[in-house]
């Protein structure tokens, strides 16, 4: 299976060792380090908490697709590797938000004392 | 790039990448669902927030940026075992190798501080001032950021059984699935640096 890369040329790559493409890993990491910095400096902007905070999960959860997708090569992959990958999250989400009505709404007074 | 994820048949994905993809699905499951536990109980409990300002961002911040090089530097490994260079393949995974290690000193220099403030699980001094809810997010911290180490060690170590395995040139492939567990770690870490140490 050929693929092309970034400088436009055409590879046929043992399928064994290698099946799919390779992004500019060098700029992959130049972004990841960009958006790091971000993440730092968003609260340098006097934004209110809870903005900054979301802004600061936005980029994590950036970082997160850029590693998934470039270093791991998730966007080369089939799309039964795609849901396999996003069942895990969707169990995680449902997980999470079944609890949250229990955990957010109850009077704290009624929780058991640690 | 000319491939997308839907032009590739499942049935050409190798086998080790496809039992990588399962082991971090389920990876997910175990660090995503102590997250989950985090989360629910910082949004009950706001004052874990005074808790967390005793984290050293600058110590999360340097291992997050440790781990996003060695995560440049094992895709390159796997780059090089494409090529066919077995002994450039080795050089990046040392290097690999050495930002775990560079992270495993960065975190112990941050669990002596930690620990020696009297930062610890059931944290006595917390206990006795009357905190007993921000102990609970020491015994989080510790659960989840020692979890991660455990598994920087195990891709540490994997890495290196797979460096002495292609030194002939044999088992290249496994280079990229050492890699895919590196990533993983490294992902994991992504996500709990805004949680425990900028989250304040």
């Amino acid at each position: 299976m050929e693929h092309t890369q970034d400088n436009g040329s055409v590879v046929y790559p043992d399928v064994k060792t290698d099946y799919h493409g390779h992004p500019n890993y060098f700029r992959v990491l130049i972004y990841l380090l960009v958006l790091l910095g971000l993440s730092l400096a968003v609260f340098e902007f006097n934004l209110p908490a809870n903005v900054a905070i979301a802004i600061v999960f936005a980029v994590a959860v950036w970082k997160i697709g850029m590693v998934i997708r470039n270093f791991m090569h998730l966007r080369y992959e089939p799309i039964l590797i795609w849901i396999a990958v996003f069942a895990a999250v969707f169990i995680l989400l449902a997980f999470f938000w079944g609890v949250f009505p229990d955990v957010s709404m109850v009077h704290r007074e009624l929780a058991p004392k640690l | 790039m000319s491939n997308s994820s839907t032009t590739v048949d499942i049935r050409q994905t190798p086998q080790g990448r496809l039992g990588m993809w399962i082991l971090i699905a389920g990876e997910l499951i175990i660090f995503g669902g102590l997250i989950a536990c985090y989360l629910l109980n910082r949004i009950r409990y706001p004052e874990w927030g005074m808790e967390a300002v005793h984290t050293s961002t600058f110590f999360g911040a340097l291992n997050t940026a440790v781990l996003l090089l060695s995560s440049f530097t094992i895709v390159l490994a796997h780059t090089a075992a494409n090529n066919m260079k077995p002994r450039k393949a080795q050089m990046y995974m040392m290097l690999t190798i050495i930002g775990g290690l560079l992270f495993l000193v960065n975190k112990s220099i941050e669990y002596s501080r930690e620990i020696s403030e009297g930062l610890t699980f059931s944290s006595p001094k917390l206990v006795a001032s009357g905190k007993e809810v921000g102990s609970l997010f020491w015994s989080f911290y510790y659960i989840m950021t020692g979890l991660h180490a455990l598994h920087v060690v195990v891709g540490m170590t994997v890495i290196f059984i797979i460096m002495l395995q292609i030194r002939k040139g044999n088992n290249l492939h496994r280079v990229e699935l050492a890699g895919m567990y590196w990533h993983m770690v490294d992902l994991i870490w992504i996500f709990l640096f805004p949680l425990l140490y900028i989250a304040k």
